[in-house]
């Protein structure tokens, strides 16, 4: 968790922002009552943390009183629901996710991303929406087809992101997570010694960039950059 | 008492060479094993009054049955079924090393772990419980020092002392994981149910291991269907839990096993993250340094072939030139019988042309020996690879082709360097298309005749790049058809640097010596002696020979010879070409050697002795034109160099059928791409 400013909310005094401000939109104020309700906490809890947007200066707050906010409080409210909206809509729009995933999703990041990444979201979601209709879809598409390439959701399955050690840079170390490549090399790496979870470091490239000298389990050995491209690793 | 049979097995760059001439010291003797281009190394030594026998098995990093020296070791320890055998390790990379060592100990072999260069992992800072690691591995350990002759009298103790043990079945297995155990114990039972032959030749467990990793082999030795099913089933079944090959699996598990051993028994005192031989690679294989380094030492190895060379070359020349005078003083001056001529032109001449190849041969594989030794084989591998590649050959495979430039025959006899047969084979095809050093004799009399200064190096230049571009397009396309085949992995280990021991150096040096002279020397003998006797006789009537000078009278009777009609027969063939019967005749002498082109042609043209290079040059050029020259030059280029080379081949490929191959395909490329040229440049020109 980054460090926050004194003012800066904890998740679920958002979450009680939030709420607010629709039930002021609504009644005009908000009830105790109600609030513990929609967030499904204990009356008391909700007290404790309007106690404590009061003191931020977010609510009017007095016990036994309805709950407004203040000017202050309604700019952070309604800051936190932009960043809400913006977030599942680019999770719907421009990821594919479901409604009820994304709904969650963007519950959980409203929290915690800063705002600055919003923003950016938010510019890129208006470059989304003036993109013609045929461009916009197939944005939706290539991520489906990736998906479907997929048996799982595991990220380790896509390409992107994922790092082989022909993509290691001399003088990086790695840890093994694969070897995804046929019967002869596989065995040959594996005979070497090249199995999951070893470590492996690149200590140089030969002058005409191929091959490279990788250091592992003590000893050297030179591999192909064909070859190296069908062993996984993490980087450190 | 009966001999004892050992066999030495180990990783490549353990030391296991220096360990067998410490065991065997000279008593022993190199083969092949039949049908293959393996080294076969056995020798015998005495000790504690018992003979030992020690087989030097190919040096491998594990025992499946993909390469032939896997194979080969593998089938030797199963059905020969040595004594004892001993695991040559190198001490300072001991995991590794001792993944082979896993698979020994599941063949049941009756195992001695010779912990090798003892001496480096003590330097490197570590240390051994070898009291602990010898009982989980149940195996004897020795320290040894191979090439420093540490550790003989122990090691020999230790395989006495093994061959005397009763066969016990081993406690400590190393366990896979209660997954694979449950399918390798259905599997043995099936085993042990069906194939009760099998099982007990080689152990239940050991053919479900393999079975499960499905090695071909022993698969197809396997003739019980329900034991192939239940195998079948279990191999998918694994594989849909680890989502990979049960034999990767298995060979996870084994190293897995392997580091815990270790780190129960080894102990790295001295925490240095880069040693040496870090530090050498860094500069030797430095994207900038590497290439210039590489040059340098190449240039180093063909001035210390060649260059250095010439010095006892031209000593042992001198020698036989003195030799061919006193026995041809036997006779009266001037005399033909046909007796000095034999002796004289045909044996010792004969002796002389391939004893004169011996100072190359004996410099050369003392740099390579250097080289390999010290482990900059590898790097120079390394950084040539990518060109290699290209043309569908190894980073090794520079090297010999560079020395063909040199000479074929050495550089042939250096693809011993190369490790795959196919590589090997191509390399050795392509050597001759390197411009050799004997055909500058004819390129130093034909070009000179032919033409301008001006245009005299850049036909020379033409020439060599001609060869180099026909060995490139020759590789790959022999690559593509005759020895097609998926290039093997790459992955190739890079040894620490090491300092070579003269001993070891010498006595490699001195073993492709003799192997040179016992194989390669026999048959160019016998074909020099064939050639001389073909341009020697038929012999033309004294009387034909009266009223000619001597060079007309050596003209005369080299036209009357079988190599002189055979040239005349072959004419017509070689006319397309441009050429007539006196380069005919020329170039069939030079199959003995090219600088007998020369001689010959001088003969032909009565100018006798090459002193005469001048007239005859002038001579040519009445009889030809520049572009008969330059085919002159191109057929030179691309036939074969001579016959030494011949039989070169057929020694190091091990079949006639290679080495013919090679005779005729060269000789119907230079036939035709000379063909081609000559009519296309006659309309042109």
């Amino acid at each position: 968790m980054s460090a926050k400013s004194a003012n800066a909310l904890t998740a679920s005094l958002e979450d009680y922002l939030e709420v607010i401000l629709w039930s002021v939109a609504a009644n005009g104020a908000a009830r105790v009552k109600d609030i513990a309700r929609q967030l499904q906490v204990q009356a008391a809890s909700v007290t404790g943390a309007l106690q404590v947007l009061a003191e931020k200066r977010f609510v009017h707050y007095k016990p036994y009183e309805a709950v407004t906010l203040t000017p202050e409080g309604f700019q952070e409210a309604t800051r936190v629901v932009r960043c809400h909206h913006i977030i599942r809509e680019f999770l719907t729009q421009v990821l594919g996710v479901e409604a009820e995933a994304a709904e969650e999703g963007a519950c959980r990041l409203e929290h915690d991303i800063p705002g600055e990444i919003v923003a950016r979201l938010a510019a890129f979601m208006e470059y989304v929406q003036a993109l013609p209709e045929p461009e916009r879809g197939s944005l939706a598409a290539f991520i489906e087809r990736s998906m479907g390439r997929t048996a799982s959701a595991d990220p380790s399955e896509l390409s992107f992101g994922r790092s082989t050690v022909a993509d290691m840079k001399p003088g990086h170390e790695g840890v093994i997570v694969r070897i995804g490549s046929h019967a002869e090399l596989a065995r040959r790496l594996a005979d070497m010694g090249l199995g999951r979870g070893v470590l492996i470091e690149v200590e140089g490239v030969a002058p005409m960039g191929d091959p490279i000298r990788i250091k592992i389990r003590g000893y050297r050995l030179a591999l192909r950059k064909s070859e190296a491209r069908s062993i996984v690793v993490i980087e450190k | 008492m009966r001999q004892l049979v050992v066999a030495l097995v180990g990783n490549p760059n353990s030391g296991k060479s220096s360990l067998f001439n410490l065991l065997t010291g000279s008593h022993q003797h190199v083969g092949n094993y039949p049908g293959v281009t393996v080294e076969k190394k056995e020798g015998y030594c005495t000790y504690g009054g018992r003979e030992i026998r020690v087989i030097d098995l190919p040096g491998t990093y594990s025992l499946t049955a993909y390469s032939t020296e896997e194979i080969i070791t593998r089938q030797f320890i199963l059905e020969d079924k040595p004594d004892v055998v001993v695991d040559v390790l190198d001490a300072s990379n001991i995991e590794r090393n001792l993944y082979l060592g896993t698979q020994l100990m599941e063949m049941n072999a009756p195992l001695v772990l010779a912990f090798n260069m003892s001496d480096l992992a003590q330097r490197r800072g570590l240390e051994f419980d070898l009291d602990q690691l010898s009982r989980l591995l149940e195996a004897r350990i020795v320290p040894t020092v191979g090439n420093k002759g540490q550790g003989r009298e122990a090691l020999l103790d230790a395989v006495i002392q093994t061959a005397r043990d009763d066969k016990k079945p081993r406690m400590h297995h190393v366990r896979y994981g209660s997954e694979i155990e449950e399918e390798l114990s259905r599997i043995e039972t099936a085993i042990l149910d069906q194939e009760r032959d099998l099982a007990i030749r080689h152990g239940s467990r050991w053919l479900a291991l393999k079975l499960l990793e499905q090695d071909d082999e022993i698969l197809a030795k396997v003739q019980s269907r329900p034991v192939l099913d239940l195998v079948r089933k279990s191999v998918s079944h694994l594989r849909s839990i680890f989502h990979d090959e049960p034999e990767i699996v298995l060979a996870d598990r084994r190293y897995g096993f392997i580091s815990g051993a270790c780190q129960e028994t080894i102990r790295n005192s001295v925490e240095r993250r880069h040693d040496a031989s870090d530090m050498i690679d860094a500069i030797v294989t430095n994207r900038v340094l590497g290439l210039p380094i590489f040059l340098l030492l190449m240039y180093a190895v063909f001035w210390l072939t060649f260059t250095l060379g010439e010095y006892p070359m031209q000593g042992l020349e001198w020698l036989f030139g003195w030799l061919q005078a006193s026995v041809s003083g036997l006779w009266p001056e001037g005399s033909t019988h046909w007796l000095r001529s034999l002796l004289v032109d045909g044996m010792i001449a004969g002796v002389g042309g391939v004893v004169v190849f011996l100072p190359n041969i004996l410099l050369l594989f003392l740099a390579i020996a250097l080289l390999e030794d010290t482990g900059y084989m590898a790097r120079a591998a390394f950084v040539m690879d990518r060109i290699m590649h290209k043309i569908g050959l190894h980073g090794k495979s520079f090297i010999p082709m560079l020395i063909g430039f040199g000479c074929s025959v050495p550089a042939i006899m250096a693809t011993r360097i190369l490790e795959n047969r196919r590589n090997r084979l191509t390399t050795i095809m392509v050597i001759p298309l390197m411009s050799c050093g004997a055909r500058l004799t004819i390129y130093s009399l034909i070009i000179p005749a032919f033409f301008t200064p001006r245009w005299r190096g850049p036909v020379m230049w033409l020439i060599y790049l001609i060869g180099i571009l026909l060995a490139v397009i020759c590789a790959k396309l022999l690559r593509l058809t005759v020895f097609q085949g998926e290039t093997l992995p790459f992955v190739m280990e890079l040894p620490p640097y090491r300092m070579p021991t003269t001993k070891s150096v010498v006595i490699h040096m001195w073993q492709r010596g003799w192997m040179f002279l016992k194989k390669a020397g026999t048959v160019i003998l016998g074909i020099s002696v064939v050639l001389w006797g073909l341009a020697s006789f038929p012999q033309p009537d004294p009387a034909q020979l009266a009223g000619l000078d001597e060079e007309q009278a050596q003209q005369a009777a080299l036209e009357y010879s079988a190599i002189g009609r055979i040239g005349h027969l072959v004419e017509p063939v070689i006319r397309p070409l441009g050429f007539d019967w006196k380069i005919g005749t020329a170039l069939i002498g030079a199959t003995a050697a090219k600088e007998v082109f020369v001689s010959q042609l001088s003969i032909v043209y009565a100018t006798g002795s090459d002193d005469n290079t001048d007239v005859l040059r002038e001579k040519l050029r009445a009889s030809y034109t520049p572009l008969v020259a330059f085919c002159i030059l191109l057929f030179s280029l691309i036939s074969t160099p001579c016959i030494a080379t011949v039989a070169m081949t057929r020694q190091e490929t091990n079949s006639w059928g290679w080495a013919v191959f090679q005779f005729v395909g060269l000789t119907v490329l230079a036939y035709g791409i000379t063909l081609i040229v000559y009519q296309v440049g006659r309309i042109w020109i």
